[in-house]
């Protein structure tokens, strides 16, 4: 039996749109039973719905004080036009629309946190298993002749960036006869212990640089800085050993490889693909130290291996790695961005592994040093 | 909107603007505080959620009749459709990055040239999709948008204006934008009433061409009268001086590159600005749902000033605390190291991004939105009773290709 006309105003009083048109209605809205009944000025019933289909739409959706639907009739909104819908709805303790869209979509939150860590995990595989693994089979099976452009690229623009200073940006090369022959000779000591895939290039670059880079295209540059700064052949054979098993390993074509395809990855879980400002570029940092520093532990593995297995003095290069560390940042301190194991660790490594009766290499020293004279 | 000031019915007096935008917008920042640094705190994967929480908020704010829009999509929806793009679109992703690192220049210059007509393509898809789930997740007293077509189609068509464009060395670009904006507003529905646009092409485009004219002139001058150092310098920095010999004249030209960088710069998004605004109003007044028209009287000078004014303001006054705070953190935890550094400049990081988010959102966003909704107007308003409730698809996966390609739809 419907309330008479002149009762409807004691009602809760509420705007309706019954998801079918965009018409707005005036409801009086009344609770009988396990119904709620939406009535019309005149007291006609526009809707009835069953209380157990009702649910609470949250505040900030339709910026209104109070206001619910039901799952019979899912568009439709029912928005209270005072306090008392709220006060007669309460006791019913309606449940809110999160909830019943997980019931209804059948995505829960523990399938949602399923999907997550499935993805999540995949993402880990790709960026520790997938990315490596394809970097390596390409690296091995890249045409030489890309591989050498590739190096020769790289190359032209290291040289570039150190000769800026010069007139034709090219860097001076430093080709004694006997300096070259002397480094030549410890290179083919080292092919012949453990073989490279392409030919090894090694040029020495006149620039006071403390360093030595290995390219793509078996390429080695040695800077005269680090010629002077190793200081005896023991230390510079290290050196050259460690640049020499970067190219057996392939790591400079791998590298860049793992380390495109790792920011890649990094950008898209951001949500930078298309280059923000910062992080791209911090995406890209964090996977070169990653991928580089395993890559220069294992070059110092092959390195001990090579200086073994031609019996040389391991003893200088830890002596120049304890020299590089005084001179230099605490780079323990430092190691998740350090792109190389700490330099104290190496030097305590090599030294542990020193043999007493090293071979006496001391006269390609002197052809070495004045390789740039 | 409590239903003061409505008749029974619930229709607005007569004089009450058709389009609303609600007062009180400083509740923002702190939903964009919040937004800003949980995203950075979850690396990115909160994005979802406070998209969602974002679009909830500004479309309540904005209410037609009286009564607000309500944005019904769900993050996980937006979750779903990133993780699926990135299952597709993932892998390509991956090898073009890796295929950069290894390619010499001629085959990369190639690739890039493949991957841009992909990358097109792909854009006009993901617009019409993250158009399509945006529609179909917005509501007004309780009817749906929604939208009809397809968007592998839509792809195509946005690819041939683009390369129209492109030929035309962006000379046609307002042709090129009205013809795919009309294309896929005619798509958009409201319930069964599509939407339609038809904007005249003439003011924008004498501002476009005068643009367009005065930036090939400027170019073309700087040829003529620096070209040889121009060449020089190029070709210097290229490939070690052997472009030419650099004069005096050169090197002041040299020196002088990073202020015309920067006046570049701040016109170039002056005008962007300027002509987003004028292209919004004129789109605006051409806008139809049946016989419910559009009505803008957007100041369209004066919002391009304050909304670059107010993007000033809000990176200096979140620059100079990142700038303070990181130099203050490098000195401290130089002797320290990466335990006490990294914590600290992460932490600083998700304060800055967080201040960025919630400063741009309500000094800059909030207000600027609220200038241009109450700019508008409607026509034949009661007609927007009378519409009906649509049928179509509903979307579960969210507009994930627009999120991995960067493609914004919400912005003006």
């Amino acid at each position: 039996m419907l309330p008479p006309s002149e009762a409807l105003a004691g009602l809760p009083q509420a705007r309706f749109f019954d998801g079918r048109s965009s018409q707005p209605h005036h409801v009086f809205v009344l609770l009988k039973g396990k119904d709620m009944m939406l009535l019309s000025d005149e007291g006609q019933v526009l809707a009835r719905w069953p209380v157990a289909s009702l649910f609470l739409l949250p505040k900030d959706v339709l910026d209104q004080p109070f206001a619910l639907s039901s799952v019979q009739m899912e568009l439709s909104r029912l928005i209270a036009l005072d306090g008392r819908l709220e006060e007669a709805v309460q006791p019913l303790q309606l449940p809110h629309s999160a909830a019943v869209d997980r019931k209804t979509s059948g995505m829960g939150w523990k399938k949602l946190a399923l999907v997550g860590c499935g993805a999540a995990f995949s993402l880990l595989a790709a960026f520790f298993w997938g990315v490596p693994l394809l970097a390596e089979v390409i690296a091995r099976n890249l045409p030489p002749a890309w591989e050498r452009e590739l190096g020769d690229l790289v190359s032209e623009q290291i040289g570039t960036v150190f000769a800026l200073n010069r007139e034709d940006r090219r860097p001076v090369l430093c080709e004694s006869r006997k300096g070259k022959a002397a480094l030549d000779s410890i290179m083919a000591e080292f092919q012949a212990v453990l073989p490279a895939a392409l030919p090894v290039r090694l040029e020495v670059w006149d620039l006071p640089v403390d360093n030595a880079l290995a390219l793509p295209g078996g390429r080695i540059i040695l800077f005269r800085g680090m010629i002077q700064k190793a200081g005896n052949v023991d230390a510079l054979g290290f050196v050259l050993a460690h640049e020499y098993a970067h190219l057996v390993r392939r790591h400079p074509t791998e590298n860049a490889l793992q380390v495109a395809g790792g920011a890649a990855i990094i950008s898209m879980v951001v949500g930078d693909v298309g280059g923000g400002i910062a992080l791209g570029g911090a995406a890209e940092y964090l996977a070169r130290t990653g991928f580089t520093r395993k890559a220069e532990a294992e070059a110092d593995h092959y390195a001990l291996y090579l200086m073994q297995a031609g019996g040389w003095n391991t003893g200088p290069a830890a002596d120049l790695f304890e020299k590089l560390a005084a001179n230099g940042p605490d780079d323990s301190k430092w190691s998740w961005l350090s792109t190389h194991p700490a330099l104290l660790e190496r030097a305590g490594i090599l030294r542990e592994e020193a043999m007493p009766d090293a071979k006496d290499r001391s006269q390609l020293w002197h052809a070495i040093r004045d390789i740039c004279d | 909107m409590d239903g003061v000031g409505k008749d029974a019915a619930g229709v607005n007096p007569a004089g009450d603007k058709a389009i609303e935008a609600s007062a009180n917008w400083q509740g923002v920042f702190g939903l964009g505080f919040r937004i800003g640094a949980l995203s950075t705190l979850t690396l990115g994967i909160y994005r979802f959620w406070g998209k969602t929480r974002l679009r909830r908020y500004f479309w309540s704010k904005i209410s037609v009749l009286g009564d607000p829009l309500e944005y019904i999509g769900r993050p996980k929806e937006l979750f779903l459709g990133f993780l699926l793009a990135m299952v597709f679109l993932g892998p390509l992703f991956i090898a073009y990055s890796m295929a950069q690192a290894l390619l010499p220049p001629l085959q990369a210059a190639l690739f890039n040239v493949v991957l841009a007509v992909v990358v097109i393509f792909l854009s006009g898809v993901a617009t019409f999709s993250a158009y399509r789930y945006l529609m179909a997740r917005t509501l007004w007293r309780g009817i749906r948008g929604g939208m009809d077509g397809s968007a592998w189609r839509y792809g195509l068509y946005s690819f041939g204006w683009t390369l129209l464009s492109l030929l035309t060395l962006f000379a046609i670009h307002p042709i090129a934008h009205r013809a795919t904006r009309r294309k896929l507003a005619g798509s958009c529905r409201l319930g069964t009433q599509h939407f339609a646009l038809d904007p005249p092409l003439k003011q924008l485009m004498i501002v476009w061409l005068m643009a367009w004219a005065a930036l090939i002139l400027a170019l073309g001058l700087m040829g003529v009268v620096f070209g040889d150092q121009l060449f020089a310098i190029a070709g210097g920095v290229a490939r070690g001086g052997e472009g030419g010999r650099i004069t005096d004249d050169g090197k002041f030209l040299l020196a002088m590159l990073p202020v015309a960088y920067a006046v570049l710069i701040v016109g170039f998004l002056l005008f962007s600005l300027f002509y987003g605004f004028l292209r919004f109003k004129v789109y605006a007044n051409a806008f139809t749902l049946g016989q419910v028209g559009v009505t803008c009287d957007l100041g369209v000078a004066r919002t391009a000033f304050s909304k670059l004014g107010r993007l000033i303001v809000t990176l200096v006054v979140v620059a100079i605390p990142f700038h303070l705070g990181a130099a203050a953190i490098i000195g401290v935890a130089m002797g320290i190291g990466q335990w006490v550094a990294f914590p600290l400049f992460f932490i600083l990081l998700i304060l800055m991004i967080g201040l960025w988010t919630g400063l741009s959102l309500s000094w800059v966003s909030a207000p600027i939105l609220r200038k241009v909704v109450t700019s508008l107007d409607l026509v034949n308003a009661d007609d927007l009773d009378r519409l009906t409730q649509g049928q179509g698809p509903i979307l579960r996966t969210g507009e994930g290709m627009a999120d991995f390609l960067d493609v914004d739809v919400t912005s003006i």
